[in-house]
């Protein structure tokens, strides 16, 4: 169990490649933390340079109290999981397991112990004297996490522990992995480029970009209150729907104007942004996630909502809800609406939603105009 | 329907290919085993025969009582046992170095090799000679055991960086983790991973000593120190009184060794060590 502080630290490859620029967390003890982002982000760089596998160019990282930038990877007092799990294939799951404690030169009788505790915990107690390749992908995972829990290690690292796990699989690992961070109380960071993993496992989550933290927050924090379209857009599935508008002064009120001329209303807080901002006659674009769309047939709003006129293009019908793929505008977008709805293919369908549901951003910055 | 008939029709010819092939590669090794194990005199008998008319071991038993078999086999054991140990350690060294670090000179040392493998053995000769001469080590079992293993060192090297190549660096990412020093992911993980490589480069480096004459002929005076093939050649040279049922014999004796050799290690060669450690 520990803190972790990472300060400033920066990676700069061979060549002057900058896989992460000024690195700033801290990392409370037996938080989740999830690293997210696109591929080349940095996060597996930034999970690396924890472990100590991979230098750090500059900064400082501290486990607990000690500063660790050049202390060995097996004096960090951490285990790590891979992606693919990086099993010995020349030894048994026992062995697997056991290998870091006989390295140790624990004794046997308490290595054993310890291996079968684990065992015991991941449910693979009747797998100890298989072959890594005797093992279906599921298991050798288990496999993967218990070496790492017998080390009873500080911290956890995992890099992308589930991404060659097929869907079903996965879900159910991201529950097991849950739990056993309740269990354990440990310190978890977990990297992986899936953002429904990171939202339904983080306590909190750190979106990256380029080698650069866009925003840590909660994953409630982050879905309400993007600081950024970047973020705005990576976190939530199906993506968020951006349209531009142009903020115009209506009856002495901001409103924002789209294209085809409807005209929009904001709440009195984004009007007082807006203004704050200097907006005025300006773009800006209104960002609106796909489950604030209501279908005013079947879910119409009665107070504090925006009005959409549009026609459907495409409907996705994914069981409890449906999604309405439409042009708002002439930006493509998605409603998820109830599977109830009456609304087809090619109908003309009248859109609701709230305006405290709205989320606005400066076209240049893509900087969220906050209150 | 077309279509199956002419499947069947190329896998038909595939096939006899294949059969003549396998015969054609078989008439000679059983043709050597018909003389070992036959009363006839000669190998160039245009006589063909399917099986031993006059079957006979004889052959066997006067090679083996050669009074000088025992110290041919023994010489050419050491030489290809010593040649294999010596520049299979250095080879497996020097290729997880090429295959997992980087320094200076990587690329050069690797492209080295190749230019080294272009040549041929013969322009090298006449300065191992020089050296060999230089060294004072004339005549011993490290001199040839020397050239050998320079000879070897750059296929060695190749086939088993290739190896190395495919271990993915995570099995050793986490043995550093999990507290193994460099020296102990190398001899407890690498090591144990790179079998089939070891076993077929083993083969490989083995197989050049046991079967080489030309270098040791060139290099060896001292009749104590004859390898099995020089010896027999020595010994079958003389055309007129050499019986080939006895060469021949000695042939497959000499091939004996190589044969168990690859049935022992055929378990490495077939078997894919790596497969289930990573994802599949």
């Amino acid at each position: 169990m520990a803190k972790l502080l990472l300060k400033n630290i920066n990676k700069v490859y061979a060549g002057g490649v900058k896989a992460v620029d000024n690195f700033n967390l801290e990392v409370e003890d037996r938080e989740f933390i999830v690293l997210v982002g696109p591929s080349g982000c940095g996060k597996s760089t930034t999970l690396r340079m924890i472990a100590g596998l991979e230098e750090i160019s500059s900064g400082e990282l501290y486990i607990g109290d000690r500063l660790v930038n050049d202390v060995a990877p097996k004096d960090r007092d951490i285990a790590m999981v891979f992606q693919n799990y990086a099993l010995y294939p020349h030894m048994s799951v026992f062995e697997n397991m056991a290998f870091g404690l006989k390295l140790k030169k624990v004794p046997k009788d308490e290595i054993e112990k310890k291996v079968k505790e684990a065992a015991e915990i991941l449910g693979i107690e009747h797998l100890l004297d298989r072959k890594p390749k005797a093992l279906s992908g599921g298991q050798r995972q288990r496999v993967a996490l218990g070496r790492a829990m017998v080390r009873e290690p500080k911290v956890f690292l995992m890099d992308e522990p589930l991404s060659n796990l097929d869907a079903k699989l996965r879900v159910q690992m991201r529950t097991e992995i849950s739990k056993l961070h309740q269990r354990l109380k440990t310190t978890f960071i977990y990297v992986t480029h899936d953002q429904t993993e990171a939202m339904t496992m983080g306590t909190r989550i750190v979106v990256m970009k380029d080698g650069v933290i866009q925003q840590v927050d909660t994953p409630k924090n982050l879905y309400d209150n993007p600081v950024n379209m970047f973020v705005a857009g990576f976190i939530g599935s199906p993506q968020i729907n951006f349209i531009d508008v142009t903020v115009v002064e209506d009856e002495g009120n901001l409103v924002l104007l789209m294209k085809n001329g409807t005209k929009l209303k904001v709440s009195d807080k984004h009007q007082r942004a807006l203004r704050e901002g200097k907006y005025l006659n300006k773009t800006v674009v209104l960002g609106i996630r796909p489950e604030h769309l209501h279908d005013a047939s079947i879910d119409a709003l009665s107070s504090n909502f925006n009005s959409i006129k549009t026609k459907v293009e495409v409907t996705e019908l994914m069981g409890a809800e449906i999604y309405l793929h439409v042009k708002i505008d002439t930006a493509p977008s998605i409603a998820r609406v109830n599977s109830k709805t009456e609304t087809k293919l090619f109908d003309d369908v009248t859109l609701h939603f709230h305006y405290d549901k709205m989320l606005l951003f400066d076209k240049d910055t893509e900087r969220a105009i906050s209150f | 329907m077309k279509g199956k008939t002419k499947e069947r029709v190329s896998y038909f010819f595939t096939h006899l290919f294949l059969i003549i092939v396998c015969l054609l590669t078989f008439i000679p090794i059983w043709w050597v085993l018909l003389t070992a194990f036959d009363k006839r005199v000669s190998l160039v008998s245009t006589e063909f025969l399917i099986y031993p008319r006059n079957p006979t071991v004889d052959n066997f038993i006067q090679v083996l009582s050669h009074p000088s078999f025992v110290t041919w086999l023994k010489n050419s054991f050491i030489f290809a046992a010593g040649t294999t140990i010596f520049s299979l350690t250095l080879a497996t060294l020097s290729a997880y170095a090429y295959s997992r670090f980087d320094f200076p000179g990587k690329k050069a040392g690797l492209a080295s090799y190749v230019i080294y493998m272009m040549l041929p053995t013969t322009a090298a000769l006449v300065p191992q000679l020089l050296i060999v001469k230089y060294l004072g080590i004339k005549n011993s079992y490290l001199s040839l055991i020397l050239i050998w293993s320079a000879a070897n060192m750059a296929f060695a090297v190749w086939n088993l960086k290739g190896y190395f190549d495919t271990i993915p660096k995570s099995i050793e990412e986490a043995a550093i983790i999990d507290g193994a020093s460099k020296f102990q992911v190398f001899t407890m993980i690498m090591l144990p991973l790179a079998k089939p490589a070891l076993a077929i480069t083993a083969i490989f480096i083995f197989t050049a000593p046991w079967t080489d004459y030309a270098t040791s002929y060139l290099f060896l005076t001292d009749a104590s120190k004859y390898t099995l093939a020089q010896g027999l050649f020595g010994w079958a040279a003389d055309f007129k009184t050499v019986s080939w049922g006895v060469f021949c014999a000695g042939s497959i004796i000499m091939a004996l060794p190589l044969t168990v050799l690859y049935l022992v290690f055929q378990k490495y060669i077939i078997n894919g060590l790596t497969v289930g450690g990573v994802k599949g």
